[in-house]
């Protein structure tokens, strides 16, 4: 498999009256063609901001400071303002949060998707693109006379499958869905889950899935990144992150979801709260709410390394799984970070 | 003798007796029906009407919990806002300690009600007011519900109930604003404002849906603990059937207002019968299943806007097992097993 995205060494900052926070942290990963990966942490660990840096769709306070996006070889920082709206929806197109808040409550779904087709130069009449928006409709299971209809007229479950259908428009690489069906209820998720999947299989492109949900996203998706406080702390194929973490975040996740079958026990979750990123502690991010913390940890941050052939994890005291044999070695060099002495030391 | 032979000896009428006493019963809702008005079709058309409760009954207990788990729309938060006295209920009403809620209308009888019976919300970023520190909210309610004046010995009070809910250091929560804590953090405020009021009953609307899952289980054991420790009856609404397994003893399945499926939690989760709990259970998200499974259901149509001229089981038009006589007539209750009840025509 070859890759379509290629994210090296990202660090996104937010300029504040206080200063830089910087909210995504050296962060390395890449999508391969036809791949589902799954992001996946709490509220304000940067997943968002990554989706948005991915289509350079941050704005101001947000910054990026380092690193490289490379999408199919082409560096997507170095893109000027046509090529950007080129690439744009052509190539990536994304599905937001919340489908009540990205459709215009003024226009026509019809019109909507005429917007789209217009703007990228696609269709030469209006019927033209009705055919073609019709043509979408049917592939997201909405009866095509509800084209003319307003956002308002449809359930929150349709919206979000207008949405899709806009995303999927113009036969882009890359799908980025940021918590898409957070706001839903279980069976409409899973309705538009298997939908979604059904179309990656039929058009073959790459999804980059963003939740807080770790049991849905263990179902949906090929790889899962987890991350914490801006660092991408462990990456590993979906089906190994619940049974086997490795970091004792991933083991702590695994943990807060109480389960339909099997006994009934006290769950623990995680303790204590997310870090402040505008005072960000020297060593491990994660230390003060880890069972696991050591000294070291308080002092020395760790980095992404990689575990066994498809794992990688960025912790100095890994939870042990059965097939760890291999020696852990760098997977990226590290940037100008003010642990990276005491860090290659220690390596 | 061990309990479960001791249980064996006694009577049912002692057993119901023994769990009577040591559950009292606080609030119950007898056949909670509630029609909304809608908008007519034509200037001089005829009153149409949107049934979004149809016969509801439910008890809560001190010490236990009742879940109410559905899609969107099904009636879950109305029925909250009717034990609230937000809406009135067309048909059925809702008893407090044996006294209809309808007939409280002195100002001390609603204050004190409203004392008792506090709701929790889901949003924990609006429910607080981002202009006034923690301590204003906890505060405002102990001066006007029990005419306390802020001093020392106030003082101490919100230190004590900040520290029961787990926010600690007390003293430097209590100084300050909404946006300085986290969700979880929130929530646990709102939950320190209905101890600090004394309510017996806690009608929490979805109260961990927009937290962290990593925060979510604290939220939730904090809770538990309030229902096992301090004996607060609580009704848990909910669309996630897992969080309702893990902090509800008993649960309602509702479609569309109807009660569908009901009875102790454990009962209903782990031998769902009616085919829409099927279908809600198999929609859940689980590590150990694929995304392929097909759900067992056939979406014919969206989920129908119920009225009182409807008939029949409103989840007639999705289920795969539907027969003729399920448009005809709803059915009636059926008892599974002691504590399982199902309303439906294949178990007539």
């Amino acid at each position: 498999m070859s890759k379509l995205v290629e994210v090296k060494n990202l660090c996104v900052d937010y300029i504040t009256f206080n200063g830089r926070v910087r909210a995504v942290s050296d962060v390395s990963f890449h999508i391969n063609q036809g791949e589902i990966l799954g992001l996946a942490g709490e509220s304000g660990c940067g997943k968002s901001t990554i989706a948005y840096s991915l289509m350079r769709l941050h704005r101001p306070p947000a910054l990026i400071s380092e690193g490289s996006i490379e999408f199919e070889g082409r560096d997507v920082l170095a893109m000027d303002d046509d090529q950007l709206r080129e690439f744009r929806w052509k190539e990536t197109s994304m599905v937001f949060q919340s489908a009540m808040n990205c459709l215009n409550p003024v226009k026509t779904i019809e019109y909507q998707f005429w917007d789209i087709f217009d703007a990228h130069g696609l269709v030469s009449s209006r019927d033209e693109s009705i055919e073609k928006a019709k043509e979408l409709l049917r592939i997201v299971d909405i009866p095509t006379e509800r084209l003319f209809d307003y956002p308002h007229q449809f359930s929150g479950g349709m919206r979000q499958r207008v949405v899709i259908a806009m995303a999927l428009a113009l036969k882009p690489k890359l799908l980025i869905m940021d918590e898409p069906t957070t706001a839903l209820d279980v069976v409409v998720q899973r309705e538009i889950l298997q939908k979604v999947y059904q179309l990656k299989e039929q058009f073959g492109f790459s999804i980059l899935f963003i939740t807080h949900d770790l049991s849905l996203m263990v179902e949906l998706c090929d790889r899962i990144g987890i991350m914490y406080s801006g660092k991408l702390v462990e990456l590993a194929p979906a089906k190994q992150i619940l049974s086997q973490p490795l970091h004792p975040y991933a083991h702590g996740l695994g943990d807060s979801f109480p389960t339909l079958h099997g006994e009934l026990q006290e769950m623990k979750g995680i303790p204590g709260t997310p870090l402040d990123l505008q005072n960000v502690p020297p060593g491990c991010r994660f230390a003060p709410r880890c069972f696991k913390a050591t000294a070291a940890c308080r002092e020395q941050e760790p980095q992404l390394l990689q575990a066994n052939e498809q794992r990688w994890v960025a912790c100095l005291e890994p939870l042990k799984i059965a097939s760890q044999a291999q020696q852990p070695e760098p997977l990226t060099q590290s940037h100008s970070e003010p642990s990276e002495t005491t860090c290659a030391e220690a390596l | 003798m061990n309990t479960a032979t001791q249980s064996s000896l006694l009577s049912d009428q002692e057993q119901k007796q023994q769990f009577d006493s040591q559950y009292p019963l606080v609030l119950e809702a007898k056949n909670l029906t509630i029609d909304f008005r809608k908008k007519r079709s034509s200037l001089f058309g005829p009153k149409e009407y949107l049934r979004a409760l149809n016969g509801l009954d439910f008890q809560l207990r001190a010490g236990r919990c009742v879940a109410l788990v559905g899609e969107s729309g099904c009636g879950k938060s109305t029925s909250a806002k009717i034990a609230t006295k937000i809406h009135k209920a067309s048909e059925g009403a809702i008893y407090y300690k044996g006294e209809n809620i309808d007939t409280l209308t002195r100002s001390e009888q609603l204050a004190e009600y409203r004392r008792e019976v506090q709701m929790v919300f889901q949003d924990p970023f609006s429910s607080l007011n981002p202009l006034h520190t923690i301590r204003y909210h906890l505060q405002r309610p102990l001066q006007i519900h029990h005419q306390l004046k802020p001093g020392k010995a106030m003082d101490e009070m919100l230190v004590e109930l900040l520290t029961k809910v787990g926010l600690t250091p007390a003293k430097e929560v209590l100084e300050k604003f909404p946006h300085q804590l986290s969700g979880g953090q929130r929530q646990r405020v709102f939950l320190a404002k209905t101890l600090a009021i004394g309510a017996e009953v806690i009608l929490a609307d979805e109260p961990t849906s927009m937290l962290d899952v990593s925060i979510r289980i604290g939220v939730l054991n904090l809770m538990n603990e309030m229902k096992h420790e301090m004996g607060k009856a609580f009704l848990y609404i909910t669309h996630d059937i897992a969080t309702a397994r893990y902090f509800a003893e008993d649960i309602i399945v509702l479609y569309c207002g109807h009660m569908v499926e009901w009875g102790s939690t454990e009962a209903v989760t782990q031998n769902p019968q009616h085919p829409y709990t099927q279908l809600l259970l198999a929609a859940v998200p689980d590590p150990s299943r694929s995304i392929h499974e097909k759900l067992p259901t056939q979406r014919s149509m969206e989920t129908p806007m119920w009225s009182p001229e409807h008939k029949g089981c409103p989840y007639a038009a999705r289920c795969p097992k539907a027969m003729a006589q399920c448009s005809q007539g709803l059915p009636e209750p059926k008892e599974l097993e002691p504590g399982h009840f199902i309303r439906c025509h294949l178990f007539v």
